[in-house]
This record gives C-alpha cells, sequence and structure tokens, in this order.
C-alpha cells in the first residue's frame, strides 16, 4: 500500500506511542510499591497507641526472637499491640484490598462494563444474606442463653458462611443468564435482579426476624477490619495463592474479551472456557474478601478505573499495578478510620467510600 | 489514494508462502451444505447450499433483513448450524479446533468494539493469538508480520495512536490489519464501508482488491452498495428472506429483473462501464442507475 508520507517518518517518531508507557509502568509499579509499604509502616506506628518507630521495630525485632526460642524482654505491650493487632490487620487489609481491586479489574474487563465489580455478579449480597441468615438463625436457635455458640459463629464461621453465600449467589447469577451462552449484558443484568432479592431478604431478615444484638451482624454488613487476626489472613492465603497461578493462564483471553466476542472467537479464544474461568478467579477472590471483611464495595469499582486510567487498557499491566491500589486504598482508609474517632474506629467500608469516591470523581472529571 | 500495490512486500514472510486456496483453485474449499440456521424457534435461513472460490472475492448482497450476518456468522464458525453444515476443506468450521481455524479464517463483524485507549499496534498483535504459545512473547515472525499488517492498511506511523483517534477509516483499517496479522486465507467481512464516506469505502475496498491479487486472500464480505459489489466481486451472491437467490459473475447476477424482484427497484443496467479501463476499480462489471422504487409511499 503506498502511503509514502507515514513510511517516512523516523522510526522514532513511529514508537513515539509505546517507550513512554512502558518505561512508566516500572515508575508507577516501584512508586505504588513504596506508597504501599509507607502506608503499612504508618499503620504499624498511628492507633489509639502512638507506637515510636524504635518501639515497632524492637517489638518486630525482638518478637521473631522470641519466635526463635529466645525469650522475650522488653516490651510486651509494643509486641502485643505490633504482632497481634496491627501488623495482622495490615496485612490482611492489603491483602483484601489486592483481592477486591483484581475482582474489580478482572469482572470489568470480562463483563466489559465499567460498573462492574464484585456487586455485580451478587457477591456482596449474597454473602451479606448468608451472614444474617446464619446469625438470626443461630440467635433463634440458640436465644439467650448460649453465648459461646454466637461468638463461635461470629469469631470463626462468619467467613465461611459469607464465602459459601457469596459464591452460590454468583453461581446462580451465572446459571440464570445462561441461555445458549453467556454474555455481559445478561450477566450484568441477573446480578442486579439476583443482588436486589438477596439484599432486600437480608434486610427484611435483619428487621423482622432477628432479634436483640444485631450489632455483630451490623459491624460485618458495614465492611470492618477490626479484630482480624492471622487466622483471617491463613484463610485468604490459599485464595491469593490459587489467583497468582491461575491469573497468567487467563490474561490474554481477558485482553482478546474485551474485543466482544465474536472477535475474541475468531482470534482463536474459547469465549465461554476463558470468561467462566475469570470470573471464577474475580469470583474467588472477591467472595473470600467479602467472607472476610464484609461486603466494601468501592473499592473494586474504583482502583479498576484508577489501574485502566494509569496504564492503559491491557489487563496484564493493569493487574500489575491494581493489587497495588487495592493495598494502598484499604491500608490508608483504615489507617483514617482508626484516627478519626479515637478510641472508637469508622468501618473500613465507609471511609473506602468517603476517600475514594472524591478521588475518583476528581480523576474522572480530569480525564473525560 | 495513489496506486495501490502490494508489491513491495518481498522483505515480509507472507511472500513466497503458497496459500492453500491457490493449489486447489477448481476446488470449492469452503461449502455450504443443507445449512439451516436460526435461534429457537425462529429460522432465519431454511435451508442453502452454497460454493465458495478460493482466492476470489464473494459479496454477500440482499436486502436488509435477508439473513446475511447470519451466514456470515455461520461461515465463520460462530453459530452453530440447526442443521447441515458449513465445511472449511471438507471439516465442519465448528468442529476445528479454534485456534487452528483462527489461522485459516478470519472475521471482522459489522461493529467490532475496542477497549478505551487500546492502541493500533496493541490491536493488531492480538491477531498473533492463534499463532502464539501459551507463555511464549511475540517472536521476530510475529512482530514482522504486525508490521507488515500495518504498513499495508497504510497505517504506518499510527502504531502509538489510541483507536478512538482515528478516523472512522483509518479505524477500518486498523481492524482489517488485526484480521491480516492473523494471516488466514479467508476473510469475512460484515459490510466493513458502512458508516465511511465514499472515499474512505474505497479505500477499504481497494485495499481487499489488492490483497486478493497480491496475496490470494479470499474475500467474503456483505456489502450494501450493488454496484460496488458488482465491481469489486468476481462472484455476487444474492440473498432474500434466507434464500439463496442467485451466485455467480456480476455481469450473469446483476440484471433488471433482479434488482426488481430482490431491491424492488427499477433500474437501468449500463452494459460498459462508465469506468475508465486500468482504474483500480474497474471490472466488466455492469453498472445500474437506480431509476425509483417499486414501493411507492402511499400517504
Amino acid at each position: 500500500m503506498n502511503l509514502s508520507p507515514h513510511a517516512a517518518m523516523p522510526a522514532s517518531a513511529r514508537t513515539a506511542g509505546n517507550t513512554p508507557t512502558k518505561d512508566r509502568l516500572g515508575l508507577v509499579v516501584a512508586l505504588l510499591l513504596g506508597l504501599v509499604l509507607l502506608a503499612a509502616l504508618a499503620n504499624l506506628l498511628f492507633g489509639a497507641v502512638l507506637l515510636s518507630p524504635s518501639r515497632v521495630w524492637l517489638a518486630l525485632i525482638g518478637a521473631s526472637d522470641f519466635a526463635a526460642g529466645t525469650p522475650a524482654v522488653g516490651d510486651p505491650i509494643a509486641q502485643d499491640i505490633v504482632w497481634n493487632l496491627r501488623l495482622p490487620r495490615l496485612l490482611v487489609g492489603a491483602l483484601i484490598g489486592a483481592h477486591f481491586a483484581i475482582a474489580g479489574t478482572l469482572l470489568q474487563a470480562v463483563m466489559r462494563n465499567p460498573l462492574a465489580d464484585s456487586g455485580v455478579m451478587g457477591i456482596n449480597a449474597g454473602a451479606s444474606f448468608a451472614a444474617v441468615l446464619a446469625f438470626a438463625t443461630v440467635e433463634r436457635l440458640a436465644g439467650d442463653g448460649n453465648p459461646y455458640l454466637k461468638a463461635a459463629l461470629s469469631l470463626d464461621w462468619l467467613p465461611l458462611i459469607a464465602f459459601g453465600g457469596g459464591l452460590i449467589a454468583a453461581a446462580a447469577v451465572y446459571r440464570l443468564s445462561w441461555n445458549r451462552g453467556s454474555t455481559p449484558v445478561r450477566l450484568v443484568l441477573c446480578g442486579i435482579a439476583v443482588a436486589g432479592l438477596l439484599n432486600a431478604l437480608a434486610t427484611g431478615i435483619l428487621a423482622g426476624w432477628a432479634q436483640a444484638n444485631t450489632e455483630t451482624v451490623l459491624a460485618w454488613l458495614s465492611g470492618s477490619l477490626y479484630g482480624r487476626d492471622w487466622t483471617h489472613l491463613t484463610a485468604l492465603l490459599p485464595w491469593t495463592a490459587a489467583g497468582l497461578v491461575l491469573l497468567p493462564l487467563l490474561v490474554r483471553g481477558a485482553n482478546l474479551l474485551q474485543l466482544g466476542d465474536d472477535v475474541a472467537a475468531t482470534l482463536g479464544l474459547g469465549v465461554e472456557r476463558s470468561r467462566f474461568a475469570l470470573l471464577l478467579v474475580a469470583v474467588l477472590l472477591a467472595a473470600s474478601a467479602v467472607g472476610i471483611v464484609g461486603p466494601v464495595g468501592f473499592v473494586g469499582l474504583i482502583v479498576a478505573h484508577v489501574a485502566r486510567l494509569v496504564v492503559g487498557p491491557k489487563l496484564k499491566r493493569q493487574l500489575l499495578v491494581s493489587p497495588l491500589c487495592g493495598a494502598l486504598l484499604v491500608l490508608v482508609s483504615d489507617l483514617l478510620g482508626r484516627l478519626v474517632l479515637v478510641p472508637a474506629e469508622l468501618p473500613i467500608g465507609v471511609v473506602t467510600s468517603l476517600l475514594g469516591v472524591p478521588f475518583f470523581l476528581a480523576l474522572l472529571a480530569r480525564r473525560f | 489514494m495513489a496506486s495501490l500495490s502490494l508489491s513491495s512486500r518481498s522483505d515480509t514472510p507472507l511472500s513466497g508462502q503458497p496459500r492453500p486456496g491457490q493449489t486447489t483453485a477448481k476446488e470449492p474449499w469452503l461449502s455450504v451444505r443443507n445449512l439451516r440456521l436460526g435461534y429457537a424457534d425462529k429460522i432465519i435461513v431454511p435451508n442453502m447450499a452454497l460454493d465458495f472460490e478460493p482466492a476470489r472475492i464473494h459479496c454477500l448482497i440482499g436486502p436488509n433483513g435477508c439473513g446475511k450476518s447470519t451466514l456470515l456468522r455461520a461461515l465463520a464458525g460462530l453459530t452453530a448450524p440447526q442443521a447441515g453444515e458449513v465445511l472449511l476443506d471438507g471439516r465442519a468450521v465448528n468442529r476445528w479446533p479454534r485456534r487452528r481455524l483462527a489461522r485459516h479464517l478470519a472475521m471482522l463483524p459489522q461493529h467490532p468494539q475496542a477497549p478505551e485507549g487500546l492502541s493500533v499496534e496493541q490491536l493488531v498483535r492480538y491477531g498473533r493469538f492463534p499463532h502464539q504459545r501459551l507463555f511464549a512473547p511475540l517472536g521476530e515472525q510475529d512482530h514482522a508480520q504486525v508490521r507488515w499488517a500495518i504498513r499495508v492498511t497504510g497505517l504506518a506511523g499510527y502504531e502509538g495512536r489510541p483507536l478512538s483517534a482515528l478516523s472512522g477509516g483509518e479505524r477500518q483499517r486498523a481492524w482489517i490489519a488485526l484480521c491480516l496479522a492473523q494471516q488466514a486465507d479467508l476473510l469475512i467481512l460484515d459490510e466493513p464501508t458502512t458508516y465511511l464516506d465514499l472515499g474512505h469505502q474505497l479505500e477499504i475496498l481497494e485495499l481487499l482488491q489488492a490483497l486478493n491479487r497480491e496475496q490470494g486472500l479470499t474475500v467474503i464480505m456483505a456489502l450494501h452498495d450493488l454496484n460496488q459489489a458488482a465491481q469489486v466481486g468476481h462472484r455476487l451472491v444474492v440473498m432474500r428472506s434466507g434464500q439463496l437467490v442467485q451466485a455467480g459473475p456480476p455481469a450473469e447476477v446483476l440484471t433488471e429483473r433482479l434488482l426488481a424482484d430482490v431491491f424492488r427497484i427499477r433500474a437501468r443496467i449500463i452494459d460498459d462501464t462508465p469506468v475508465a479501463h486500468g482504474d483500480a476499480l474497474t471490472s466488466a462489471a455492469p453498472y445500474f442507475v437506480p431509476l425509483s422504487s417499486l414501493t411507492p409511499p402511499t400517504l
């Protein structure tokens, strides 16, 4: 084809659109890593009790000595705060932030819908419904006579029950939308319908059926990192690992799905299989996170957009950036939530919305 | 657009590669047998038999809603037939492994969508997907094929531009470049010139003609402009309400009778083409002037 004016363009100009973004990816990742570490450090230092950096450092060192068998000396209070409260809490927070972010990024790509996040597959609603139902049932059965049962439910079983509820709701959405194949539009619409139903049922149970003492479940419903510890972290880690193993296999397919089902299929992609696998990974990551902290909605939505605006439409690049953004958003939100009302706390779900939404709107206003 | 030539392609990986179609010029290698297409109770194409010829341009014409898009999707293996089959090299297209099929057959739907911010080069690279192994990055041959596809579609220098920043004609050429990067012998397009102005329409058609002439690319496309279809196509395939009306060279197919029957228009065929010979789109094709609709308005 003879379009010589363009062929004559120097090579540097031709690649101009590529090279800077490639360089920027490394820079963005490094910057975000730095910010996440900084936020983590701040989470260790600040709180109801202010710890000096040296106390935190000694607590970290001392406790690891303790773990190695040397008797701990010195500062048991700092060690307790750092090792039993702040460190597991910040690790859980960073991890659920990453989970929500990856789930949001995948869901927006697979659904080809910029409004998609873990709410869209019915995950949040399913988890909430299951949690509320389990809570109310146990309360009915046990009455006030068996506080042990209630405590066991809130601490040990709520994450698992909510996780199961999220998975079942997502499976129902997928099944309902199936009509000789799935389509993103039907998935989104079925997701909204199922979520609406489950949310109504959960509210109904909470308002009508449950008796007293709804604080536990209300705290969970508003999304909270309060009291999250090492057991929660170990509950999350297998799903994180599963995501890390599966994602590299699925990224190319997710890129192609963004071109539409027909183009993706004629490029040789097994569209349904690829979409199912991507949804499965997103649902597992989101539901496991919702189980731990409750339905924190905005993280996945916002972070997916931020990642796309910063590094462009390729999913590999987005998936390098979005977990860091998610972790950062949750860590900063949790820190603020713990600081503004000392000694009380604002739930993380409230803070991510208060903090994330204005930032998000500003970003959109600048961009569009 | 200046003279059209792909002859400077000797440095590309495509040159010298025999195309499967060329060796078996007489064999119909994409064919449709007893094909019934539809969704659930709604039958769109009741029964169709049709052969396509390798290294030829086939233009599919017919009024709106006659089943052109449905047929094209079935040819690309995107819709499973309710009965009958679409055979490529003797094997039903929807039974080919998708990746292998993608190395032989590329399709551009009517309204392709791209994620926001995707650049021309990023898009065209996706065309290498059927040739890539799972974790392997693009190799030198992949890059060469991508560069070639971008160059022949006249998009050299536009690699880094987002699709959204291109004109309609440029964007359509970028999508064609994606198909070319696929290195398929058969290209199916659903109304590739819709919504383009006349200049850009001719650009696209000339590009397809050149690819057919120089590379032996087989083209099957739906077109709305009948005169363009007659000029570009070696064969016209005429459909009406899901039925095949006629298939053959434009000179045989395009008659005043057919235009009246299928398109409900009164038209005058002008036998000798009004375009000077030697121009890109000129062929011995008939050319017609539409005079009036056969279904005049009743107010």
